[in-house]
């Protein structure tokens, strides 16, 4: 029976990186994973059995890749779940400082040698896919060498195939999730390019 | 990354991480990332608690227990009788390990088991 994984139509830039993190990682680590896209006032859950759910995206990410992951890996979510986070957080994605570009491309390059679609890289582009959804790739233009690493990962075919859940990236006005439901949702935020 | 008194409460606990499975394995990633964020998921760990003894449903606290009781314990001390109340299986598991896994007295949050709550509908 597949898992089901719950993600809701996100009003903000840090609910689209989030819904990109387990989407991709769904799609990447080939699980029996069904997707539903629920409304504004949903929240990701993804459901293990009768008894057992997640609901962090970054504990899903790790739990779909069923891997064990390297100390990379855990540099690269300890940077996600602290700076990249706290950035998305603002609402207004900013570009990302260039210390910490530097710092995810030397790490995402030496993660990228062993495994380039482990969880660590995963959850490193659900969070830049926020920022380059709002701020285009100019986001990342601090650092060529992250900017080619993430054009290569969005390239990657099952990537690719995760992002094509347009509903889940789409970014609605919040108020829409408590307005009638004749109310149709507005879309903010274009696609970031694929 | 862990703090200092992280790692004091963790080392406080028998269970060890190898001791989980896949499942509360992933359970503990998820409480260290949201217990990192404190305030923001109080609620979500309060509705776990309502039908858990410990976190991870072990038969014994394990270092979720420790760790994310290091980075509770001083919101739990500036509640107010009210939040208490709103927040009941926090307290009660709080109350529990806080005791199980031997946190000095000095250290210890004082929980008021006196005060009396609507019962919720479960």
């Amino acid at each position: 029976m597949p898992l089901e994984l719950l993600v809701p139509k996100p009003t903000s830039v840090l609910q689209v990186s989030q819904n990109a993190k387990v989407i991709v990682a769904s799609a990447v680590y080939g699980s029996d994973v069904k997707v539903v896209v629920g409304d504004a006032s949903s929240s990701i859950l993804l459901k293990i059995d009768s008894d057992h759910s997640l609901f962090e995206p970054n504990a899903i990410v790790e739990y779909l890749s069923k891997a064990k992951l390297t100390s990379h890996d855990w540099d690269l979510i300890s940077i996600e779940e602290t700076k990249l986070y706290n950035l998305l957080k603002q609402g207004e994605a900013k570009k990302l400082d260039q210390n910490i570009s530097q710092l995810l491309s030397e790490l995402l390059d030496k993660v990228g040698l062993k495994a380039p679609l482990s969880a660590g890289a995963v959850i490193v582009f659900g969070a830049l896919y926020g920022l380059v959804a709002t701020n285009g790739k100019g986001a990342l233009s601090q650092d060529l060498q992250l900017t080619l690493w993430y054009q290569k990962f969005s390239g990657e075919s099952r990537v690719k195939s995760g992002l094509k859940e347009t509903d889940a990236f789409v970014i609605v006005a919040a108020a829409a999730s408590t307005a009638s439901k004749a109310t149709p949702a507005v879309s903010t935020t274009p696609l970031p390019e694929r | 990354s862990r703090t200092n008194r992280d790692q004091a409460n963790a080392a406080l606990v028998k269970l060890a991480p190898a001791d989980l499975t896949e499942i509360q394995s992933a359970e503990l990633n998820q409480w260290l990332t949201v217990s990192g964020r404190f305030p923001e998921g109080i609620e979500q760990l309060n509705e776990t608690l309502k039908t858990r003894t410990y976190i991870l449903e072990t038969h014994e606290a394990t270092v979720a227990d420790a760790v994310v009781l290091s980075r509770i314990a001083g919101t739990v001390k500036s509640w107010s009788n009210d939040e208490v109340k709103l927040n009941r299986h926090i307290v009660r598991w709080l109350d529990l390990v806080q005791n199980v896994i031997g946190i000095k007295d000095e250290d210890k949050v004082t929980v008021n088991k006196d005060l009396e709550a609507p019962r919720e509908i479960k």
